[in-house]
This record gives structure tokens, C-alpha cells and sequence, in this order.
């Protein structure tokens, strides 16, 4: 009897525990781990600033660079990192709840929905106030995307990505060719890489120009060369007209079919996941790729296997009527803004802090980390003190994670450049195709725009890979495109871009 | 008529009180049980409020209650887009194949364990065919992609060391083939795992039935057809139901894993449109709307399924 009394006692004991563990689990507020860091760096009384900010690879919390931060600038910063994937989950989650941090990154189609619902600050004051290094810096760029009624919401991410065409110079001169500038040269170039054994292992297996469907900026330069500025708009008979209808854009389309026909395109482009076109180059498959001029020439020069190293030229390659081009940077119309809660304790805090991330300091410890520890002069020119030569290595130890949350236009990072990322960068810069500015989105672009443009890759892909009649399945693309959503974006956009050049003269 | 009443009365509280005694006789038990059915309550019935959505013009910052009603709008939103019809079609017919292809795959390769003699090889292949079920879609992706590139795939060394010269068909982008891997890797990730429910009833059938059928002379397939598959139909007819729920649950993680532009057309589901739709663009009313006719069409697959059950097998079914 006693016994079973005891082991009675334990069982309840057991439960109740039991259930208050699981409540208490239930209910306990999930603590940021970023405010147990280490913040003992800054002073005692600094204003406190909460960010979030998404990152690509774990890294401690603690680091040298954001102790750095805090004492430069006197601003005790507390940082929550969310993996990439699910920042928009957590944001919105934050936003949701209450609890938005003080600075946070926002894309183009969701600032108008924060500027609707007062959740984030208008920016002018602070900026005249705190923000003297901003608006030094960004300029006219601040009068875009997030500029509304006479009011700046957001600071535009200042980088451009400088993408263009890069050839392989040292196919070319095996193969005694020029470096094309038209079609015609471009197609035979293409021929050559192809078929003429380029990296001389005896066996036909080089592709032309690596395309995938997945990095959009491989495409660049053919729709370039028709004067279609891919992923903009264009103005077609006093109507702002999404680039898959614009003029030009079906002969593109034909061009890469006959590429594709012949044989001079990665032909799996349609199913190859990014990550392993740029390995095809990486392993000297390649002879032609558009892509970010600081990726090809730049953070990838570790990647390539081959030896020697492959030499790289980037080129224009103008179309039928002598024209072609890349994308307009268009900074003021970024896809990504810096913005500041209306709910932050200390707008102001807040605003000196990002003003400090643009300054040079600021700039150069977000990039490169703390000058001594990461990198170091040496007869006045720059050096990595390794092993953060090592770009994992270099966030790993909080370098360059933190210039996500603000970066400085034309810092520290273009100055770094090599001649041939210079190079490209000229080359995209000074060679724009004429688009059309918009600065706020169409709303059915923001509701349906995954939808919208996925019908357009299909279209695209389908249309490489057909035999049949082109131009009717074009008419037929156009049809359903339009029913979609197609009319009330262009409708849409037409307004938009009245009302603005209405508002903006 | 005052005394029946009370009697009446009587009876219920004295019913109440059995069951409350009946509770306390096992309030242990019970207590154990709550944390179970809080759980349910919280975490599976509380936020069923939130369907509440499918009828609302939904407004994150306003918050659930305070979005304007809208009635069906949304459902006729859903239905006049063309992509999604197109998506409910293709669901269906991947729904349809897997039915047909995938559902029955455990229960013949549950069959064919079962006549494994050996032990030791049997659990070895058990236990290597458990394994897929465990590997993410997103690897799977990758893996299919290693295998089947035209360029650098194994299906290119194969072809070459055969003599082929020429190209290489693209499988994961064509339009022919694409329905067939996700049947093929479907079976391939799930039909291992699948089979443990079924080989757990076969162990329960009675070893006398197939000795008795041996010495009526029964060969290998009537023993089959006659006690192994008999005594496998509930255990089918509950997973059946179970699937049919499932019908237009094709698998997001797994078809937007393995598809490109180029298989929109005869791959693109209800789930991976409205993924783009609610994730990508935010659009949670018209996603939930989806979802909810999707639970709908589920529930009616359910009922039927096991009205149809009942109907020929009075034992089989669960409601």
C-alpha cells in the first residue's frame, strides 16, 4: 500500500511536471540570440539599435568587426541573423508581431505595402539631422523606389553589378578570331568554341555560351543586342510595355532559337540549377558568359581549374541595327532598401548608426573587417593578412556580412577591383539600353509577378527548343500573358509612370 | 408526469456520475492524455481560425479580424487564372498516376520481402530500402540532376560507353518524360518505407492457412491471391483512404525540386503555383482559399472512399 502510494506520488509528479514543461516551453518568448552577445565593447549608456539581417554563413555573433561597430560609433548595435531563405518568413513574422527591429532590408515589392501601413519612418529629417554621409553618398538615388509624396523611406542598396558578356581571350587567339562585336562574329566565335577543340583535349565536349534559365543575367547581352532591356519596360506606342512585348524581343527569341539549333548553347539551359552553369565555366567548358563582372573576373578567380588560368575579355556585341547594351544599374530603383522602424526607441540612434556604415570607417568594416586583424597596408597597397584572403574565412570572422545591412556606393570594394572587373564594369556602365523608369511597382506585378514572369521563361524555353512556327506561338504567349494579368500591368504602369513624371518634374 | 421527470433526471445524473466516477477511477490516465489533446487544441484546432482568411482581403498589418470580408472572391480569383486551372489539371493527373503506380508499389514489394527465405538478407533489404524515405527532395534534385544531365550525367557516360554519339535527350526537361520521374522517383523514395505497415500485417497472418492450403496443393500464387492479399485488405483499404485524402497533395518540396520552364506545361501543380502566389508574392487569402478546396475535395475523396469500402467489405473503413 505504501508503495503504491509513492509511486503514485512520483507518477503525479511526473505528469504535473510534465505539463508545466510543455507550457512553459509553449509560451516562453523566443529570445534573440543576438542579445545575449557580447556587448560589454561598447559603453555603458550607448543608445541601443536592433537590425536584422540575413546571412549566407554562420559566423559568431560576437567578432571582432561588430565590436568595432559599437565602438566606432558609439552605438551599442544588436544584430539578429536569419539564413537567407528565411528572412522574408522572419521579417514578416517580426513585423506581425510587433517586435520589428529598428533597421531592417526590405525588397522593391514590399516597401510600398510598409509605407501604406505606417510601419516604417520617413526618413527626410533624420537624414538632414544624422545622415550626412547617406546623402553624400546615394544622392538623387534616394529619390527612387521608396521616394513618396515628397518623403524618403529607405536608403537604396548602392552597388551596381556591372554585368556583361566575358569571353574567353585565350580561346580566341588559339583560334585566331577577333573579339566579336556583332552577331555575325559572335555566331562564328560561338561555332569555333564549339567545335573547334578549344581547350585541346580531343574531344568535342566545350559549349558556346553557357545559358541557364535560373541566372537571368546570362541572357543579357542577346536581348541587349535587340535593344530589349531584359526584366524592365519599354514605351511602345505611348504605353509602358512589360520587355517580353516589346519590340525586338521575338527576334531575340528566334536568334537563341537558331543557337540553340545549331548546337552553341548549353543545351540542358532549361533544367541546369545556377550553382552548376558556373561550374561549366569554372571548369573550362565555357566560352562565352554574361554574368557579374566581379564574379567572372573577380571572386571567382580561385574557382578555375585549369592551368594556366583562363583569361578573360568582356565585350558588347551590338545587334542588326548597330546597337546593343546591358542593363541601367538604375540605383535609385533598387531591389533591396535600408529602412527604419516606426516603432525603433531611437530613430535617431538609428539613423547615426547607418550614416556611420557609409562613412570610409564604417565602409571598410563591412567590407574588409578591422585593418591589423583581416587586412593590412603594405607599401600603400592593400592586402589580406591570411587566411582571410579566404572569402569564408574573411565572414567567418565577421567580415563583409555586415555591408548587407548598408554598403557605401563606389567604396571600398569597387576600389579593389582588378583591371579586367574594372573593365567590364566601364563596359556595362557606359553601354545602357533605353528603358523606362519606373519607380513604384504595378500592384499585379506585386500580387502576381512570380506568376507573370515564370509565363515568359516558359514561353522563352519553349520557343529555344521548338521547330515549329515561332511567331505563333509567340501570338499565342501574348494572348494568354495579357489575360493573365499582362493588360493591367501595362495598364497599371502607364499611370504610374505619368502620375510620376507628373509628380517628379 | 412530475415523477417520470424526476426520475428522468435521476437516470441522467446518475449517468454523469458514472462517467465522472469512471474518470476519476482513471484520472491518471487522463491527466496523461491532457497534454495530448491541449496540444490538438492549440496546435491543430486553434489555428484553424485562420481559414477564415480564404473569405477575407487579407491585410497582414490589419490583421486577421480586422480585413474586410469578401465572400468567394478569391475562389473566382482562383478560378479564372489560367495557370491555376491548368495547375488542377495537372494535379490531378499526377494524383491519378500516383494512385494507380506509386500506391500499390509497397504492397508488391512488401509481397516479394516476405518471400525472402534467408533472414539475414531480408533485413538487410529492409533496411536499404528504408533508407530513400529519409534522403530530402532538395538532394534527391541534385542526385537525379547528376544522373540524368545531358552534358555531364551518367545517362551521357551510359550512352557513350553503348556507342552513342550523338546528343543526349534532356529527361528532366522534356515534356514526354517528366510525369514518369516523378512517378519513378516517387516510388523510388517512398515505396521502401511504405512497406512497413503491410509486411507487419502479413507477420499476423496465420502460418496454418498456407500450410493447410500446401496440402491442398495451392502453389505459390494461389496461396497469394487466397490468404496473403485477403489478409492484407484492410490494412490496403485504410491506406487507400489515407491516400485518397491525399489526392491533390502531389508534393510541392518534390516537384519544385525537379522542375524547370521547360516542364511548366505537364508538371506545374496546385501546390508549386500557389507556392509562387503566397510565398513569393504574399498573396496568403488566395493561398488559403486553395487550400481549403483542396481539404474539400480531400475529405469528399475520404468519405467516398469509405463508403465504398463499406459497401463491399462491411469490416473495412474507419467511420
Amino acid at each position: 500500500m505504501f508503495t503504491g502510494m509513492k509511486s503514485g506520488t512520483a507518477t503525479r509528479g511526473i505528469v504535473v511536471w510534465l505539463i508545466v514543461a510543455l507550457l512553459m516551453a509553449a509560451c516562453a518568448k523566443n529570445e534573440p540570440a543576438a542579445n545575449k552577445g557580447n556587448s560589454s565593447e561598447s559603453p555603458k549608456d550607448a543608445p541601443v539599435v536592433t537590425a536584422l539581417m540575413n546571412k549566407a554563413t554562420d559566423f559568431p555573433e560576437d567578432n571582432p568587426v561588430i565590436q568595432e561597430i559599437r565602438k566606432q560609433s558609439g552605438i551599442n548595435l544588436q544584430v539578429q541573423t536569419v539564413s537567407v531563405d528565411d528572412y522574408e518568413k522572419r521579417l514578416n513574422t517580426l513585423l506581425v508581431s510587433n517586435d520589428a527591429p529598428d533597421i531592417f532590408v526590405v525588397n522593391d515589392t514590399k516597401i510600398k505595402e510598409l509605407i501604406d501601413n505606417k510601419a516604417i519612418l520617413p526618413l527626410n529629417e533624420l537624414l538632414e539631422k544624422h545622415g550626412s554621409n547617406i546623402t553624400a553618398n546615394r544622392g538623387d538615388d534616394l529619390k527612387g523606389g521608396a521616394y513618396v509624396d515628397g518623403q524618403i523611406y529607405g536608403i537604396p542598396e548602392g552597388f551596381a553589378s556591372g554585368n556583361s558578356l566575358a569571353i574567353r581571350k585565350d580561346w580566341l587567339d588559339k583560334l585566331n578570331l577577333p573579339v566579336p562585336t556583332t552577331l555575325d562574329e559572335y555566331g562564328t566565335a560561338l561555332k569555333a568554341f564549339v567545335n573547334d577543340d578549344p581547350d585541346g583535349n580531343g574531344q568535342k565536349d566545350t559549349i558556346g555560351v553557357g545559358l541557364a534559365i535560373q541566372a537571368m543575367q546570362t541572357w543579357v547581352h542577346i536581348f541587349g543586342a535587340y535593344n530589349v532591356p531584359m526584366g524592365r519596360q519599354v514605351m511602345t506606342d505611348g504605353k509602358v510595355t512589360p520587355w517580353m512585348l516589346a519590340p525586338g524581343y521575338l527576334d531575340a527569341v528566334k536568334y537563341l532559337n537558331k543557337l540553340y539549333q545549331e548546337g552553341l548553347v548549353d543545351t540542358e539551359f532549361s533544367t541546369i540549377p545556377s550553382l552548376q552553369s558556373f561550374q561549366k565555366l569554372w571548369n573550362g567548358k565555357v566560352g562565352a558568359y554574361n554574368f557579374n563582372a566581379d564574379g567572372i573576373t573577380q571572386n571567382w578567380l580561385s574557382r578555375y581549374v585549369e592551368q594556366p588560368a583562363p583569361e578573360f575579355v568582356y565585350t558588347l556585341i551590338k545587334g542588326p541595327d548597330g546597337h546593343g547594351g546591358y542593363l541601367d544599374p538604375n540605383l535609385a530603383n533598387s531591389p533591396k532598401y535600408t529602412v527604419i522602424s516606426s516603432k525603433a526607441k531611437d530613430p535617431e540612434a538609428a539613423m547615426k548608426l547607418l550614416n556611420f556604415l557609409v562613412s570610409d570607417e564604417g565602409d571598410a568594416l563591412t567590407w574588409a573587417g578591422v585593418e591589423g586583424i583581416q587586412y593590412q597596408y603594405k607599401d600603400g597597397s592593400f592586402e589580406w593578412i591570411p587566411p582571410y584572403e579566404d572569402a569564408v574565412k574573411l565572414r567567418d570572422s565577421g567580415g563583409y556580412v555586415y555591408s548587407v545591412l548598408l554598403n557605401k556606393k563606389d567604396g571600398m570594394r569597387e576600389s579593389l577591383f582588378n583591371d579586367a572587373t574594372k573593365q567590364g564594369r566601364q563596359i556595362a556602365a557606359d553601354n545602357l539600353i533605353d528603358e523606362v523608369r519606373l519607380f513604384a511597382l504595378p500592384q499585379v506585378q506585386i500580387d502576381k509577378g512570380t506568376i507573370l514572369d515564370d509565363m515568359e521563361k516558359e514561353f522563352r524555353t519553349k520557343a529555344m527548343m521548338s521547330t515549329g512556327d515561332i511567331d505563333q506561338m509567340y501570338e499565342s504567349f501574348k494572348q494568354k500573358y495579357l489575360a493573365e494579368g499582362g493588360s493591367e500591368w501595362i495598364e497599371q504602369a502607364t499611370k504610374i509612370y505619368q502620375e510620376e513624371q507628373a509628380a517628379r518634374q | 408526469m412530475k415523477g417520470s421527470t424526476g426520475t428522468l433526471k435521476r437516470r441522467e445524473e446518475s449517468a454523469w456520475l458514472q462517467r465522472l466516477a469512471a474518470i476519476r477511477k482513471d484520472k491518471l490516465l487522463y491527466l496523461m492524455a491532457l497534454p495530448g489533446i491541449l496540444f490538438f487544441l492549440v496546435f491543430h484546432y486553434g489555428p484553424m481560425y485562420g481559414l477564415v482568411v480564404a473569405f477575407k482581403d487579407y491585410n497582414i498589418y490589419q490583421g486577421i479580424f480586422a480585413s474586410d470580408w469578401i465572400g468567394f472572391a478569391n475562389f473566382q480569383t482562383l478560378f479564372e487564372m489560367s495557370g491555376f486551372r491548368r495547375a488542377l489539371l495537372n494535379t490531378v493527373i499526377i494524383g491519378f498516376y500516383q494512385l494507380i503506380f506509386v500506391f500499390p508499389a509497397p504492397i508488391i514489394l512488401a509481397i516479394l520481402i516476405n518471400e525472402v527465405l534467408h533472414a539475414p538478407f531480408k533485413k538487410f533489404v529492409q533496411t536499404v530500402i528504408y533508407l530513400p524515405h529519409f534522403v530530402s527532395w532538395i538532394v534527391i534534385g541534385g542526385i537525379l540532376y547528376a544522373i540524368l544531365s545531358p552534358t555531364t550525367g551518367i545517362v551521357r557516360e551510359a550512352a557513350e560507353w553503348f556507342g552513342h554519339d550523338g546528343a543526349v535527350i534532356n529527361l528532366m526537361g522534356s515534356v514526354e518524360y517528366f510525369r514518369s520521374i516523378l512517378i519513378a522517383s516517387s516510388i523510388w523514395k517512398e515505396a521502401g518505407f511504405g512497406t512497413i505497415l503491410y509486411l507487419a500485417t502479413i507477420v499476423t497472418i496465420d502460418p496454418s492457412l498456407y500450410e493447410a492450403a500446401k496440402v491442398d496443393g495451392a502453389s505459390k500464387w494461389r496461396q497469394l491471391w487466397h490468404i496473403t492479399l485477403p489478409g492484407l485488405r484492410t490494412t490496403i483499404v485504410i491506406l487507400l483512404i489515407f491516400h485518397v485524402g491525399n489526392f491533390l497533395n502531389v508534393g510541392l518540396e518534390q516537384v519544385y525540386a525537379l522542375y524547370n520552364p521547360a516542364v511548366y506545361e505537364v508538371g506545374e501543380i496546385l501546390d508549386t503555383y500557389l507556392f509562387k502566389l503566397a510565398f513569393e508574392n504574399a498573396k496568403y487569402d488566395l493561398a488559403t482559399a486553395s487550400g481549403l478546396f483542396k481539404s474539400l475535395v480531400g475529405l469528399t475523396l475520404v468519405l467516398l472512399t469509405n463508403y465504398t469500402a463499406k459497401k463491399i467489405d462491411r469490416d473495412s473503413g474507419f467511420i
